[in-house]
């Protein structure tokens, strides 16, 4: 019976407190000693490895946007491409369309129709949990596949866009980037990326909005009790999601100069949870380094073996099994098994 | 002067014999295979890379591109065009390679141009058919040996004109995406060019991957069709085939996609009297076809490709194309190559066959044929016959009507 109390004393002592300000403050260092990382990048690592990069990112921030609804809501999409690959036509679109406006302009516009979308799938979606909304998602992800695949005016069916991106990208007014390289797109796309994601992390991490998520993920009664409107949480959350997806999107269409069915269909929305949980979704930046492990592994794997998806299969269940943080996860539990013998030694 | 001559020839025949030494020893030249490697549709690709890797194989032999042996990059496209332009772009920018030769899947084709207008290298294809690729889409990285929608019902209709001239009501039967769509419009006008006396008396698209082509067979038979046009693919083609046949379906079919051992092999005696056709046919009936396939079957006897195929030689021309161009140029200078592929034309195992200046587009007569009984036949079960040749003129398609702008300006091709 004294088990409570003494928990809670433990919990509220200053030596855990410490404990937390050293994780957040390590955490804070390792998010910007990774973010600094990316941008230096094309300074670092060959043009072939940053041309990796570029997809790994826009990938990475794709599946930050499904860990959003994982991590905080407690909601597994099995169709978030839908969002990513909306964004991805859209953008190729307005590029084709508005390639004198500048393309910070045209992505933000992209994300916001994302958002949108989201907000209007949402309503359908967020009144569900569990296996419901999982099949919900997917079966509106199989719908927008459809469209994507049969509507060939629009989306070039099977053979996609291409030549949507004009030879000169203006950025802001009287401020262009002519026949962008690779490393120029790399850092254009980060520039967009960072800040997108950064916004996201803080909305969520800092905001009351991101307390009020996670209290109903964590008791969705418990929270309407304390006045929450818990569908609207959910359905925030959801449209943020979207739009990040859709950002994403943005930014693949225009790494990739060009846009397929293949950023629509079922698969990219397995891809998505498969890059989630290998990076982790026990830490905001987990899926950006998923990403980034996933092209790694799948480039130097493929290079192999014809078999290398049993591989990559493989290390997938290992993964769940045995470390379901992922490769942050692991870190984490690996850096806080490190830091015990010190804060007892402390005591 | 017989000294002279007999030094001449001594050193002419030592150069030749020490040319492959030769190759061997320059930094070898990179080509880019983009190969379905993995997945379920890894079995449609492993005849393509054989062709590319036999004609990487017999190029070194002869001494290679400008004496450099040709060293082939072979990435696995798993059917994505993202993966594929990540990979590609790698082999482009680590090792330098000069040509692409792919690839399966017109978005995966698609990739590969992107990557060649941006670094400036030519993409050989010997797939991806949609029309507007090498028309109003144009770009000139792309060079393609694989026929275009257009050519290929051409050559169908004009094969079933010359096999069934009884015919006189068709249906078409095509899969319900941009493909199958765009392959009834080349049918229609196919038909409408070759012999307008013919009647379109229905037309049905179907689902990809139709389990049950019942309702389909049906509204044939009730059509009163002679004969059925279809670009139907893959499991598609092959349970309509089996499927027809056990319906006791009276018309034959003419199929896009028939000419292959993979197909037929799965349908045996069904596909008999029925019609397909493409770029190459072993059964090609000329001397450097012959050839082609003695040594290919010497080399590949006792392999699941005992015979070279369609996608053999498609696969195969393609890569012998850049090499030659290459050869011409005498650098792989992208603007060279480029300049010598316009209009290049050169006896290929396929027949003649031009590089269309215009549009990049290979002009060939095309190979057609019936499935006939397995008596003549390299494999156990029912293949395409001796190859009776589609000639160009009735299969090409204007410059004009490409609605490529470069073709308009140019309508001489």
């Amino acid at each position: 019976m004294t088990a409570y109390p003494d928990a809670l004393a433990e919990a509220r002592s200053p030596r855990r407190a410490q404990v937390l300000n050293l994780h957040a403050t390590v955490e804070a260092l390792v998010t910007v000693a990774l973010l600094a990382v990316l941008v230096a990048a094309p300074a670092l690592f060959s043009r072939a490895t940053i041309n990796d990069l570029g997809q790994a990112v826009c990938l990475g921030l794709f599946a930050i946007s499904f860990n959003i609804l994982f991590k905080y809501s407690g909601l597994l999409s099995f169709g978030h491409a839908a969002f990513f690959g909306f964004a991805a036509y859209t953008q190729a679109l307005l590029l084709q369309s508005f390639a004198g406006l500048p393309v910070p302009l045209l992505i933000l516009a992209t994300g916001l129709s994302a958002s949108v979308l989201g907000y209007l799938i949402g309503q359908i979606c967020v009144r569900r949990s569990g296996a419901y909304f999982s099949m919900t998602t997917l079966a509106i992800a199989a719908l927008f596949y459809a469209v994507a695949f049969k509507w060939h005016a629009a989306t070039g069916g099977t053979d996609g866009l291409d030549s949507f991106m004009p030879s000169s990208l203006m950025l802001l007014p009287r401020w262009h980037l002519d026949s962008p390289g690779i490393s120029e797109t790399y850092l254009l796309v980060l520039a967009i990326l960072i800040p997108v994601a950064v916004a996201a992390w803080a909305l969520l991490e800092l905001t009351p909005f991101g307390s009020a998520v996670v209290a109903v993920k964590h008791n969705e009664k418990r929270a309407a009790f304390l006045g929450y409107d818990t569908h609207r949480v959910k359905l925030a959350n959801f449209t943020l999601a979207a739009g990040l997806a859709g950002v994403a999107g943005a930014l693949w269409a225009i790494d990739n100069s060009f846009v397929s069915t293949d950023s629509i269909d079922l698969s990219f929305s397995t891809t998505v949870v498969i890059i989630a949980f290998l990076g982790g979704s026990v830490w905001f930046w987990g899926p950006l380094i998923g990403a980034v492990v996933y092209i790694a592994a799948s480039d130097w794997l493929s290079a192999l073996t014809p078999h290398w998806q049993i591989w990559l299969g493989l290390a997938f269940i290992l993964v769940v099994l045995f470390a379901p943080g992922g490769i942050t996860g692991l870190v984490k539990s690996l850096w806080r098994l490190a830091l015990r013998p010190q804060a007892a030694a402390n005591v | 002067m017989f000294k002279t001559l007999l030094l001449g020839a001594t050193a002419g025949i030592g150069l030749a014999a020490l040319q492959p030494a030769r190759a061997a020893a320059k930094d070898p030249i990179v080509f880019v295979a983009a190969i379905i490697q993995s997945g379920p549709f890894k079995v449609t690709d492993a005849q393509n890379l054989a062709g590319v890797q036999f004609a990487v194989q017999q190029i070194n032999k002869a001494g290679g591109v400008n004496g450099h042996p040709i060293k082939l990059d072979i990435i696995d496209t798993e059917l994505n065009a993202a993966t594929t332009k990540r990979k590609v772009t790698d082999a482009v920018l680590n090792d330098n390679a000069k040509a692409i030769i792919g690839a399966s899947g017109s978005d995966v084709v698609n990739a590969l141009v992107a990557v060649g207008q941006k670094y400036h290298v030519p993409v050989v294809a010997f797939a991806g058919e949609a029309d507007d690729m090498t028309g109003a889409r144009f770009q000139p990285a792309l060079f393609r040996v694989a026929s275009n929608t257009s050519m290929h019902a051409s050559a169908i209709v004009y094969a079933m004109q010359h096999a069934y001239p009884q015919v006189k009501k068709v249906f078409l039967l095509n899969e319900d995406y941009a493909f199958g769509h765009e392959s009834e419009t080349g049918f229609k006008t196919a038909l409408k060019g070759i012999d307008p006396s013919v009647e379109v008396v229905g037309s049905v698209f179907h689902p990809r991957g139709t389990a049950d082509f019942s309702p389909y067979l049906q509204q044939i038979q009730a059509s009163g069709a002679d004969f059925v046009l279809t670009a139907d693919w893959g499991a598609d083609l092959i349970k309509l085939l089996n499927q027809g046949s056990s319906f006791g379906l009276k018309p034959r079919i003419g199929g896009t996609f028939l000419a292959d051992p993979e197909i037929l092999k799965g349908v045996g005696n069904a596909a008999i009297g029925d019609i397909g056709s493409d770029v190459y046919q072993p059964t090609i009936d000329s001397a450097e076809n012959k050839a082609f396939v003695a040594t290919w079957h010497n080399a590949y006897a006792n392999t699941p490709i005992p015979w070279p195929t369609a996608s053999v030689g498609k696969s195969y021309i393609s890569t012998e194309l850049a090499a030659i161009a290459m050869n011409q140029a005498g650098s792989t200078d992208f603007a060279k190559v480029e300049k010598v592929l316009e209009g290049l034309h050169y006896a290929s195992i396929a027949g003649p066959l031009v590089v269309r200046a215009c549009d990049h587009q290979v002009q060939i007569g095309q190979p057609t044929g019936l499935v006939i009984a397995t008596n003549n036949n390299p494999y156990p079960f029912p293949f395409i016959g001796p190859a009776l040749i589609a000639p160009l003129n009735v299969i090409a398609v204007a410059p004009t009507d490409t609605g490529n702008p470069r073709c308009a300006a140019a309508p001489n091709g």
